[in-house]
């Protein structure tokens, strides 16, 4: 099924190795990131890097990119060693990482955006035009033909990233590393080209994606992370999405998550044409009782904005959320919470957890009003329960919730969810960051609320974790609703496909 | 629109740059707000006050300003890496004080100028800037302290008595003397401004000042030595702080502990009027210039007519808040 991770390095006719590292390990923590990995890229390579969230793509590619050290083992570049302490150590060995973050100052110009890795050498005098002039070839080069002059915020969302693409070629690296940029790109197939010009002048890629299409469709091989361990080591012509993905999951989707057979009951929650300065474009969706609805779509696709309009954390302009027949006035949370709304919400260290609060205050934060005073005993009783309740891993419940671990934390915002016995439970990436032991307590969790006849809509960029868990699933592209696949219908190609904007005229 | 990547660059089109009308356009739209209060001022000053539209008066305001564009100067280089200093009239009231202690010792008072100004920056990087650019404390916390402990140090060292420099010539000429009929006090504070300008526009280390104030992460990933550049802006402003407490002396010919006493308010108000951002990465000097001339040209003003000059905190507090609700607006993030 998968290629042991001790084989051979396979063979090439591609040039000497221009990066070797051997035997990265990195602990965060108790969360194992990265264990005794091994990764080669020859000269003119595209080495893909594959794996699910959490399994360690990113924090490879810190370290390659200097912003992180290993615990263990060596980052080698032509024969010689390198120990990067900081970015401009990675930058001066030849190694620039493009990330998934934006990473471009909004009111510098194009030309200081591309050149800024120079900055510090340009101690004493800048000359505009000198400047543009230098960042002119670079700007050609990932194909923008703006004037190097004009600030970074003047120019649209889509066309940014590439001057970051640019600002990477002006370091004349040895090693481009792109870390899920695509998902920002509007035209990955763009990018695609300007990576094989810059393959023809000698340079080396690791390309991390997730995105199975794109593997095919630029590594020449691809590496598999699982759990921060090398898993498999695929050559071009094993790139079929089969080896890929199971090398991925390594588990089949039956063992993902058993869903449970329910038979939907009544509609719970109604999205009648909401509209919202994200999603132009009317969307309405129904759950029903007893039922989980996936919604999938890339990053910025507006799956987020659509649940927190529906927990009235955004205001909509037209169309109406209605839970249980009951109409909920726009962007008021409260109302939401009082109608049996509840949300799990995508960063859960910024937006549902007080990090520094124990674990008590957190679990009671929905209880407090105004008119009523807060009963510590009976906070720390209740939090007790919940902790049993929800398998919740905790050394006391007075610790602050930041030292739990990600799958902990996470249990503590389901938790506190939960126990107001919510109606509607909106799930936003709720497994990101969370340990394989973990996800599956989760999934239990979900499940027994399903059981109970909650409503569930499910947000995730793990298209696994909505193919196992969902009973149908719709698909957002660019703020619209493009797409609804039933169980039967979903797969992994037909939501991409979707999520992608592709083939949009054959789809109801 | 984006083009297919260009492999020869000479085939490369010619850039498409903005017409200089829609640039000037697009820089005058930065100063909007304070321009338009700063003209409709001058305007109505100089059709009901005879005397306001004179050289004479022009001088005096540039010369009860200059302090607070010395100050203003510094203090933008910290709001642009998104800091604040709220210790600079602390360290005013030190470098006075100071000043006027190595006078009383003996020592020429050109040499106690450059001391003072030297060690006041080389406090404001050791203490300010290591605290929170090194070890990442809060900027409000820490000047918050400092503000009260430089206070403190120039109040025991006096005794908390203003100090006469009435017989120091050198200090008394500076204070006094003019250049081609303007004061000397001016003539500094614009060689300041002057400084600043070219240092923020057409200098590396300026244009990293933009860039972590702009993304401190793309700038830390882009191998810009950060904590240098967090260090050296506070530096910058409590060098601007004590050469501005050189200059107040020489025009009040007294060094007080009481010195700048919530200076470091009005200038941030004259940052901010001149639409530097508060969260850093944007803004100009010549920003800080027209903030600093409306509230120069307002108090002169009020005083011109008879009025309190209490009027002047009322009216400029309340065309910043009204800058910041416009721009609020415009920009159009409300709740999403």
């Amino acid at each position: 099924m998968t290629t042991p991770a001790t084989a051979s390095p396979l063979t090439s006719d591609r040039g000497d190795a221009v990066l070797q590292v051997r035997g990265v390990s990195k602990t965060f923590g108790s969360v194992r990131a990265l264990a005794a990995v091994d990764l080669e890229v020859r000269a003119g390579e595209v080495v893909a890097l594959v794996g699910e969230n959490g399994s360690g793509k990113s924090t490879l590619s810190n370290i390659l990119g200097g912003a992180l050290r290993p615990d263990s083992g060596t980052i080698e570049m032509g024969g010689a060693t390198m120990a990067f302490v900081r970015p401009r150590d990675a930058l001066d060995a030849g190694i620039a990482v493009v990330r998934q973050e934006p990473a471009a100052v909004p009111h510098l110009s194009l030309a200081e955006n591309v050149l800024l890795p120079r900055l510090r050498r340009l101690a004493v005098l800048v000359d505009p035009r000198a400047l543009a002039a230098a960042a002119l070839p670079y700007l050609r080069r990932v194909g923008l033909d703006d004037d190097p002059m004009t600030t970074l915020a003047s120019l649209p969302p889509g066309r940014r990233e590439l001057v970051e693409i640019a600002r990477a070629l002006a370091t004349h690296p040895r090693v481009l590393v792109l870390d899920e940029v695509t998902t920002r790109l509007p035209d990955p197939e763009h990018l695609f080209a300007v990576v094989e010009a810059e393959l023809a002048r000698g340079l080396s890629v690791v390309f991390i994606t997730h995105r199975l299409r794109e593997i095919r469709r630029l590594a020449h091989r691809a590496v598999v992370l699982r759990d921060g361990v090398k898993v498999a080591e695929l050559a071009r012509d094993d790139l079929g999405d089969e080896r890929i993905s199971s090398a991925m999951v390594g588990r089949s989707l039956g063992e993902y998550f058993a869903k449970r057979d329910v038979v939907p009951g009544e509609v719970i929650l109604r999205v009648e044409g909401v509209v919202t300065d994200r999603a132009p474009t009317p969307i309405d969706i129904e759950v029903r009782s007893g039922e989980i609805v996936g919604v999938a779509g890339l990053v910025g696709s507006g799956r987020s904005e659509l649940l927190e309009t529906i927990a009235g954390a955004r205001r909509h302009r037209h169309g109406a959320v209605t839970v249980g027949g009951v109409t909920l006035p726009s962007g008021h949370t409260r109302a939401a919470a009082a109608a049996g709304v509840a949300l799990v919400p995508e960063d859960r260290l910024a937006q549902a957890l007080i990090p520094a609060a124990s674990v008590t205050s957190n679990l009671s934060l929905r209880h407090h009003r105004l008119h009523r005073l807060a009963h510590a005993g009976r906070e720390r009783r209740a939090a007790d329960q919940s902790v049993t309740r929800f398998g919740i891993r905790a050394a006391a419940v007075d610790v602050p919730v930041a030292a739990l671990s990600g799958g902990n934390a996470q249990k503590v915002v389901l938790a506190r969810c939960l126990n107001a016995e919510p109606a509607v439970l909106l799930l936003d990436e709720p497994t990101r960051g969370v340990d394989v032991g973990a996800r599956a307590e989760i999934y239990d969790l979900v499940g027994r609320l399903v059981d109970r006849g909650g409503a569930i809509l499910l947000a995730s960029s793990d298209l696994l974790e909505l193919l196992g868990l969902c009973d149908r699933i719709v698909v957002l592209h660019d703020g619209e609703l493009v797409g609804e696949l039933s169980r039967d219908d979903a797969s992994e190609e037909a939501v991409t496909l979707l999520a992608t904007g592709g083939h949009r005229e054959e789809q109801p | 629109m984006i083009t297919t990547p260009a492999t020869d660059t000479r085939a490369a089109p010619a850039p498409r740059r903005p017409s200089r009308l829609r640039r000037a356009g697009r820089a005058a739209n930065q100063y909007a707000g304070v321009l338009v209060v700063l003209a409709v001022l001058v305007v109505v000053l100089g059709a009901t006050q005879p005397q306001f539209l004179t050289g004479g008066n022009l001088i005096i305001i540039l010369e009860t300003n200059a302090v607070l564009l010395v100050v203003a100067v510094g203090l933008t280089f910290i709001l642009l890496v998104g800091g604040i200093d709220l210790s600079l009239g602390g360290t005013m009231a030190m470098s006075a004080i100071g000043m006027w202690g190595l006078i009383d010792a003996g020592v020429p008072a050109w040499v106690a100028i450059v001391v003072v100004v030297v060690a006041g920056t080389a406090v404001g990087a050791l203490v300010n800037g290591l605290l929170i650019g090194w070890v990442g404390l809060s900027f409000l916390v820490v000047t918050i302290g400092t503000a009260s402990l430089y206070r403190g140090i120039a109040n025991l060292a006096a005794g908390g008595q203003s100090q006469s420099l009435y017989e120091n010539a050198f200090l008394v000429g500076l204070g006094k003397n003019q250049l081609f009929g303007v004061p000397i006090i001016v003539v500094i504070a614009a060689v300041v401004l002057l400084v600043g300008m070219f240092v923020l526009r057409s200098t590396g280390y300026g244009r990293m000042v933009y860039a972590v104030g702009g993304n401190a992460e793309a700038a830390r990933l882009a191998g810009i030595p950060i904590v240098t550049i967090r260090v050296s802006v506070y530096a910058i402003s409590a060098g601007c702080a004590a050469l501005a407490a050189v200059l107040d002396a020489g025009r009040l010919t007294s060094a007080s502990p009481m010195a700048g006493t919530g200076i470091e308010l009005t200038a941030g108000a004259a940052v901010l009027l001149g639409g530097t951002s508060f969260t850093g990465g944007r803004g100009t000097l010549l920003g800080t210039l027209l903030g600093v001339l409306f509230l120069g040209v307002l108090q002169n003003g009020l005083t011109l007519a008879g009025i309190s000059p209490f009027w002047t905190g009322i009216v400029s507090g309340v065309v910043l808040i009204a800058a910041i609700v416009v721009d609020r607006f415009r920009t159009g993030r409300a709740m999403p």
